[in-house]
């Protein structure tokens, strides 16, 4: 006898929860994410290509990063406290991750809304391998991932992330990375902060192959770059670690797949 | 990750529902380790406060799954781990943590979570000394665990909330006949009174 029969039942469930996600494949919707470091203008292109999906009929619905109604309250409170140590936080932001993927982007992927992620994931490997923690133990993390159909990154350089924050605010504690430079004046410890993320950002684009656009240009001529790309790609299946998750879900929501 | 330091005194594991037996084993341990005048610290779980937290202000939302309970577990473990475990080992003390790492991955593997997944999210936590299971078959019903001073109940009362059907008493039978099998492993041991004393002398 299994010492644990809901994993024994999962098993034999699994194969036919494989079968409902790929005759699903057709109607389910695209997950786009935004992703840069701070100033790069990402949240102003997020908004204007939002609006430009909704114009072509598309239901759109955002999804924002450390904004679940379950987690980002505790996380909020030990900000402001500056009481996160870097393994607390990243493991706060990544069971804030898959809360609002289980209950926010999966059930509108399903439902074939297209999801518009104001950061994914590839945010917090960024930030956390920046306060020096270990970029597997990360991903790990965040198993079984979740690939968006499409990733824009926005690229900035450092000088250019730091003119734009402080053209509008201070930046806060963790936003500075005071947490781990110990520089006492937040815009000295921003700038030195941002030049480590965007390093991680830089090499994460290269490896998962994220599409780039220049941070650097006009707001115009960004929109336009990202409408074409957009326009121009590809529809592609769901790919196999997708599959996993979406089959987690599932077995997890017997409702969603008995529909 | 952050270093550990290092590391002199014991930790020592108790791994079980929670609730009033784990106190009961909890206090057996903290009074050998007194009688020999050793010093020790006691980490108990949500010392961080997140599952209070979510408790208190759940209204509405749907319920975590049982791989966002484990993440928010190993949160509050961190905690632990920064502002008590690691300081009182790093001073010499004994520290008796209830629980530690077994429950939850009992509790992760029962609901079907990969164990290989699991042993990864807790990598920071330093192996503890010694691990005893705590028994509960002895505890009249009434006075077993409850949502509020257990993970283990924490879970399931979150689960059997929704949405989706979990078989809460499966998981629960699952993690807590985990420990038994390591105990006839020999990867822990029951935990009673005479044992207490051995684990305070050692």
């Amino acid at each position: 006898m299994s010492l644990f029969p809901a994993l024994a039942r999962r098993r034999q469930t699994n194969r036919r929860m494989r079968d409902l996600v790929q005759s699903r494949e057709d109607k389910r919707g695209l997950l786009i994410a935004f992703e840069g470091p701070d100033g790069s203008g990402k949240t102003t292109q997020r908004k204007l290509f939002k609006n430009w999906l909704k114009s072509e009929g598309h239901d759109v619905v955002t999804t924002k990063w450390n904004s679940s109604a379950l987690v980002k309250p505790l996380v909020k409170a030990r900000k402001a406290a500056h009481a996160l140590s870097p393994e607390e936080f990243s493991l706060l932001h990544a069971a804030d991750f898959r809360y609002r993927l289980e209950t926010d982007v999966l059930p509108a992927l399903w439902n074939g809304q297209t999801v518009v992620a104001d950061r994914y994931l590839f945010t917090a490997l960024a930030r956390d391998a920046a306060r020096g923690l270990d970029l597997h133990w990360l991903m790990e993390l965040y198993r079984p991932l979740f690939w968006p159909d499409i990733v824009f990154y926005f690229s900035v350089s450092p000088e250019t992330s730091g003119k734009r924050i402080a053209a509008e605010r201070s930046p806060n504690y963790y936003e500075a990375g005071q947490d781990v430079t110990e520089i006492e004046d937040p815009l000295n410890s921003y700038m030195t902060f941002i030049g480590r993320v965007i390093q991680e950002y830089e090499a994460l684009a290269k490896v998962f192959q994220f599409v780039t656009v220049d941070a650097e240009q006009s707001i115009f001529d960004q929109h336009r770059q990202i409408r074409a790309l957009y326009s121009d790609g590809t529809r592609r299946p769901w790919q196999d670690w997708n599959q996993e998750v979406l089959v987690e879900w599932l077995n997890d929501h017997p409702e969603v797949a008995a529909q | 990750m952050t270093p550990n330091g290092t590391v002199k005194g014991r930790l020592i594991a108790l791994e079980g529902s929670g609730g009033r037996p784990m106190a009961v084993a909890a206090k057996m341990l903290e009074r050998e380790l007194r009688l020999r005048g050793a010093e020790f610290g006691t980490s108990a779980w949500d010392a961080s406060d997140i599952f209070f937290q979510i408790a208190r202000g759940e209204r509405g939302l749907p319920a975590p799954s049982p791989r966002t309970l484990v993440l928010l577990y190993a949160s509050d473990l961190a905690f632990r781990l920064r502002w008590q475990i690691r300081p009182a080992l790093e001073d010499g003390m004994s520290v008796i943590a209830a629980p530690y790492l077994e429950t939850v991955i009992g509790f992760g593997r029962a609901a079907g979570l990969s164990q290989a997944w699991l042993r990864q999210v807790f990598e920071f936590a330093p192996v503890p000394d010694e691990c005893y299971r705590v028994p509960e078959s002895t505890v009249p019903v009434d006075r077993r665990a409850t949502p509020s001073n257990s993970f283990l109940e924490f879970c399931l009362a979150q689960l059997r909330n929704g949405p989706g059907f979990w078989d809460t008493e499966g998981i629960r039978g699952g993690c807590l006949s985990r420990l038994t099998h390591m105990e006839a492993r020999g990867k822990c041991r029951v935990v009673t009174r005479r044992l207490a004393n051995s684990a305070a002398g050692e």
